[in-house]
């Protein structure tokens, strides 16, 4: 993982590496107008105004914290050459090109060592190095050399971070530890501090350390000022925390925990996301469990949590400006019940809020699809029935019909075909009674439903030829199926199932033909229709042609799956050693 | 024409022609399945092993033959002695082979009559042996407490639990069994499967102790940067044109010390006090060698005998052990400190080494599974938490290998894969390696290692790393399969290193 992302969790899988490509880099650049002294003012509007439309994309893609950028004011105090020379190096770095950015880091480092971005610089040396899994001279001569040579740059404390998170990367866990111990010792109040000790929980979590995972959490939630920078590993790790407690079936320590993080109207929906107080599911990982104590915390934790959801009930439905906030937190008790394995009170709870706030779609909704999942359709489709929406209601019915085994298809059709009465919303309609017609087997009547649609709805033209050729080969007709597909347009998938019609057809060599066509026009295909050509002239009875072909995926797609597949298939099936390939990464 | 009979005297000869035989069979073949020539034909030697196997089996079958004969006639002896001989006494008529009597049994185990083939000790036999299967079962479920004393007996039934299931259902039949002859037979039986079980182990126990060692080579090499290539430089010497009959005279040649070698820094490996003068290793001993290596000792390379059909994929001649030449090749000072072939180990042996003598690394390779039982996971931690050894894994194939030895290595290691960084000491020593090769990415194309306090006890490569090492060198570049043999070298010296260190380490 890249040194730069910004936040971690214990619990959570960690977040893809926040590739400067894609405006991680793209935030520091700094403003053009900068760059040249003197120029036009048009030209300079204009400039500033890409800047700002640069700056707003960026905003919205990058991640980008303190971790790995420079502030303005400090742009601005480079010289014009200077800024010239980080500028080539950054443009690189977010190219991905890390050998090549690391010589321009390393030439500015050489040509600008008192330069005010030289600590920047050598941070972004070492950035590069660890991308280039240089790991060990990312720290040695890259965070170890900014922290000797630079020490009071704003960089010091995310280099001593950077040490530390750079080993635990390599696994050596007790460089890592000391590392994070010295910056939040060093630096107690700074950004890497709190990173430091959040990615401590993660190294505790990770050694099954408890008492340690426990004790920091608990810092990071209530001791840590949260400030600017440091606010987002706080909550993050009060989110954290908020989870460990509720496995605990501690409910209200859970609850303390969130309420630092949000405002009291958030609370309920923090408690409900699946990634930060993911109550629910913690209820359902413990209901679940068969240990006897653990499932009693579960109960305790239901019960609790619906306890806490009722009072809010109570409180929003006295005003009616905060009915649906009443509404939604009974909606909240129903889930928790249902997590927890408790459906009969789940079903209670839709009953309550009907009979209290009276019937409406939302409500019913939820009771019909109650009512399905305990195998109950005739109930649902009354239920559906008194949709005030009505339109939306038939349209449930039909589904329920679909949904059955085995699938009344008639019965949804003659409901989609009323439906489709009213022109505007025909085309939704009729596709789903096409769909309806596939799922039923009734291949002939969808596409019969499609052609009406194509002539109806010519906009969707395109889409309806490709769904005809999907239906024939659903159907596996295959002959028809080709000549559908000639008329589609979505390359390449067409082209392949041209082909798997043409080897059910026995007509190897079109099959073949095609494959060679997806080599041609798409690259990244390339590999998976070698395969499938390998595979083409195994069917078709020519082995010695089906060897050279895997031979030839071997050696010019080693890096690929269909590469392992190619040599292992030549290794058991043709038992032939020598398969060629060979690579570096 | 006369028929053979089989006399006891011919088939006593006939057993002793068997043995003497099966001994100087298990001397003829090979260590290693072979393929021989005779007159024309291809023939397909199986390996020394199996030979001595099939060879304890056919005994087995003689012992109990002679066991059933003996009994027999013994049994026979002693009824018929016990019959009354007075004339006016009721015939005796035998049932099945057995006489009905009414005497009081003896302590004779040849008597069926003798006191204790009653119920009573098959079924102590059958509670004994069925309470020792299942300790063994249990210990194979780490989690019900796998470091207390109890699950550690349990563990230590292991061997023996095949052994107690078969001699609890003997003791079952015998309990069972209304015919005392059956009994005694039943009981003889077992008796003799379990004293020849005994014979086997014994025979298999190594003198003094069955405990392996795989001593280190002693010496005093180093692993310093091996040049990969060598820039050459130009040395412009001045060149004196000298008149012999001009009036000057030069005193003497320019000193040799003024001569400017120019050399890079590839290949300025500096010496430095206390190091040994080359091979591969560490110490301060004589060649090379490592310093806690005994005389005799060698580098060997061992591989893990497993579940999977492919575990010894390029194992032995025109595979592994083309790297244990390279490796003598690339370090001729070397030579005689490593092993002529390479060797395969099944996980009993693994665990059954002395414990500050165990191999340094130990190769896993497999393309369909990797399933260890938990005794041998058991086997797996031990060996690399507590006596310090490195196992390199290899995808050689795209079945379910790779992610089964992931799974495998997370749990006996405690901890989870990093990836390998491409400067990390054993991708630079002795041989620098900036890019991993591999033949076929199997699982990917980087590799992973699990590190503990510091050291690396798995490498996993990903790609078929010993398909490169083939004679073939599975067809792919010259210049790919190099790196590969170098990659494996590294690996070798880093797991000796760190061994040979740890080892002195241990030292009083």
């Amino acid at each position: 993982m890249a040194p730069f992302a910004t936040t971690l969790s214990a619990e959570e899988p960690l977040p893809p590496t926040p590739s400067p490509k894609k405006g991680g880099g793209a935030c520091i650049t700094p403003p053009p107008f900068l760059e040249e002294g003197v120029g036009g003012r048009g030209r300079l509007f204009f400039r500033i105004a890409l800047v700002v439309l640069a700056l707003g994309f960026c905003a919205t893609l990058a991640p980008a914290g303190p971790l790995d950028e420079m502030s303005v004011e400090r742009w601005a105090k480079l010289k014009e050459a200077e800024r010239f020379q980080l500028n080539a190096a950054e443009r690189l770095f977010r190219e991905s090109q890390w050998k090549a950015a690391a010589d321009e880091y390393e030439k500015f480092l050489k040509l600008y060592e008192r330069s005010e971005g030289a600590a920047f610089a050598q941070l972004k040396w070492s950035h590069c190095q660890v991308n280039l899994r240089r790991q060990n001279a990312a720290i040695k001569d890259g965070y170890q050399s900014l922290l000797d040579y630079y020490p009071e740059s704003p960089e010091a404390p995310i280099a001593g971070l950077l040490i530390g998170r750079t080993y635990r990367d390599i696994g050596d866990a007790k460089p890592a530890k000391k590392a994070y111990a010295k910056v939040i010792a060093a630096h107690p109040k700074h950004f890497a501090a709190v990173m430091s000790r959040l990615d401590l929980v993660e190294l505790a979590a990770k050694e099954n350390d408890t008492e340690t995972y426990a004790r920091l959490l608990r810092e990071l939630t209530y001791d840590v000022e949260r400030k600017g920078a440091t606010t987002a590993p706080c909550v993050t790790a009060s989110q954290q925390y908020a989870r460990l407690t509720f496995r605990a079936g501690n409910f209200e320590e859970g609850l303390k925990a969130l309420a630092t993080s949000c405002s009291e109207a958030q609370l309920p929906h923090h408690l409900m996301h699946p990634s930060w107080g993911a109550l629910p599911t913690i209820v359902g990982e413990l209901t679940g469990s068969k240990d006897e104590p653990t499932k009693k915390n579960g109960e305790k934790l239901t019960d609790a949590g619906a306890a806490w959801f009722k009072t809010q009930v109570t409180a929003n439905l006295k005003d009616p400006k905060t009915k649906p906030q009443a509404q939604a937190a009974w909606y909240d008790i129903a889930e928790i019940r249902r997590h927890a394995g408790q459906t009969d009170k789940q079903k209670a709870v839709y009953e309550d809020i009907i009979a209290t706030l009276g019937p409406d779609d939302t409500t019913l909704g939820y009771l019909a699809r109650w009512y399905k999942v305990h195998k109950q359709p005739e109930l649902a489709r009354t239920t559906y029935g008194r949709f005030k929406d009505v339109a939306e209601g038939q349209g449930q019915i039909a589904l329920s019909y679909r949904e059955e085994t085995p699938p009344q298809t008639d019965k949804a059709v003659a409901i989609y075909r009323q439906l489709a009465a009213d022109v505007k919303v025909a085309p939704r309609w009729l596709g789903e009674a096409a769909m309806a017609y596939r799922r039923g087997g009734k291949p002939d009547l969808a596409i019969a439903v499609y052609r009406e649609l194509i002539t109806s709805d010519a906009k969707g033209a395109d889409a309806y030829a490709i769904e005809i050729a999907e239906t024939l080969y659903q159907a596996q007709r295959w002959k028809e199926c080709i000549a559908a597909y000639r008329g589609t347009n979505n390359f390449p998938t067409n082209y392949l199932h041209m082909a798997t019609a043409n080897r059910r057809l026995k007509q190897y060599d079109e099959a073949i033909a095609l494959y060679r066509q997806v080599i041609a026009a798409s690259p990244a295909n390339a590999s998976s229709a070698l395969l499938q050509i390998a595979y083409t002239q195994e069917e078709a009875g020519k082995k010695e042609d089906a060897i050279k072909t895997l031979k030839q995926i071997c050696d010019k797609h080693p890096k690929t799956s269909e590469g392992s597949t190619a040599h292992t298939r030549l290794n058991d099936v043709y038992k032939i050693p020598i398969t060629l390939g060979g690579a570096k990464d | 024409m006369r028929s053979f009979h089989l006399t006891p005297s011919r088939a006593a000869l006939l057993s002793g022609l068997f043995v003497a035989l099966w001994g100087g069979l298990v001397l003829v073949f090979p260590d290693k399945p072979s393929v021989a020539l005779w007159d024309g034909l291809v023939l397909v030697l199986p390996e020394k092993q199996f030979v001595a196997f099939i060879g304890w089996v056919v005994l087995y079958l003689i012992g109990f033959a002679w066991g059933i004969y003996l009994l027999e006639r013994a049994a026979k002896r002693i009824e018929s002695s016990a019959v009354p001989t007075r004339d006016n006494a009721r015939p005796q008529i035998s049932v099945s082979g057995e006489a009905v009597g009414n005497r009081r049994g003896a302590w004779n185990p040849f008597d069926p009559d003798a006191r204790y083939y009653g119920p009573a000790l098959g079924i102590v036999c059958f509670f004994v042996c069925m309470s020792l299967f299942a300790a063994a079962v249990v210990s194979e479920f780490p989690n019900l407490g796998s470091e207390s004393a109890v699950f550690k007996l349990c563990a230590a039934l292991q061997p023996v639990k095949f052994t107690a299931l078969i001699l609890a259902t003997a003791g079952l039949a015998t309990a069972v069994a209304r015919s005392k002859r059956v009994r005694q037979s039943l009981s003889m039986i077992a008796a003799y499967s379990l004293l020849f079980t005994l014979v086997y182990f014994l025979a298999h126990r190594r003198s003094g102790t069955n405990e392996e060692e795989y001593a280190l080579p002693a010496g005093g090499g180093n692993d310093s940067p091996q040049a990969m290539s060598v820039k050459v430089q130009k040395v412009v010497r001045k060149r004196y044109v000298i008149n012999p009959y001009s009036s000057i005279t030069f005193a003497a040649p320019p000193p040799i010390e003024n001569i400017d070698v120019k050399l890079t820094d590839e290949t300025s490996n500096r010496y430095q006090v206390g190091m040994g003068d080359g091979g591969l290793g560490q110490g301060d001993g004589e060649g090379g060698g490592f310093g806690s290596g005994k005389d005799g000792g060698k580098i060997r390379f061992i591989r893990l005998r497993h579940s999977d059909k492919s575990w010894d994929k390029n194992f032995g001649i025109g595979g592994d052990r083309n790297l244990l030449a390279e490796l003598v090749v690339r370090f001729p000072k070397m030579n005689g400190k490593v092993a002529d072939e390479t060797e395969a180990i099944d996980f009993v042996t693994l665990g059954n080494y002395k414990p500050k003598a165990a191999p340094p690394v130990v190769y896993v390779g497999g393309a369909g599974t990797f399933a260890p039982s938990a005794t041998d996971k058991r086997v797996l931690k031990q060996y690399i938490t507590e006596r310090h050894g490195m196992i390199l894994g290899d995808t050689l194939g795209g079945g379910a290998f790779h992610s089964n030895f992931i799974a495998v290595m997370n749990e006996i290691t405690g901890t989870t894969r990093v990836e390998i960084p491409r400067d990390d000491p054993i991708h630079k020593r002795p041989y620098e390696i900036p890019q991993l090769p591999f033949v076929v990415a199997h699982g990917g194309s980087t590799p992973y290692g699990w590190k503990l306090d510091g050291r690396w006890v798995v490498y996993h490569h990903p790609g078929a790393l010993s398909d490169a090492w083939r004679d073939d060198r599975a067809g792919i570049k010259k210049v790919i399969a190099d790196h590969c043999y170098l990659l494996g070298i590294n690996i070798i010296s880093y797991a000796h290193r760190e061994h040979d260190q740890w080892r002195r380490s241990q030292q009083p």
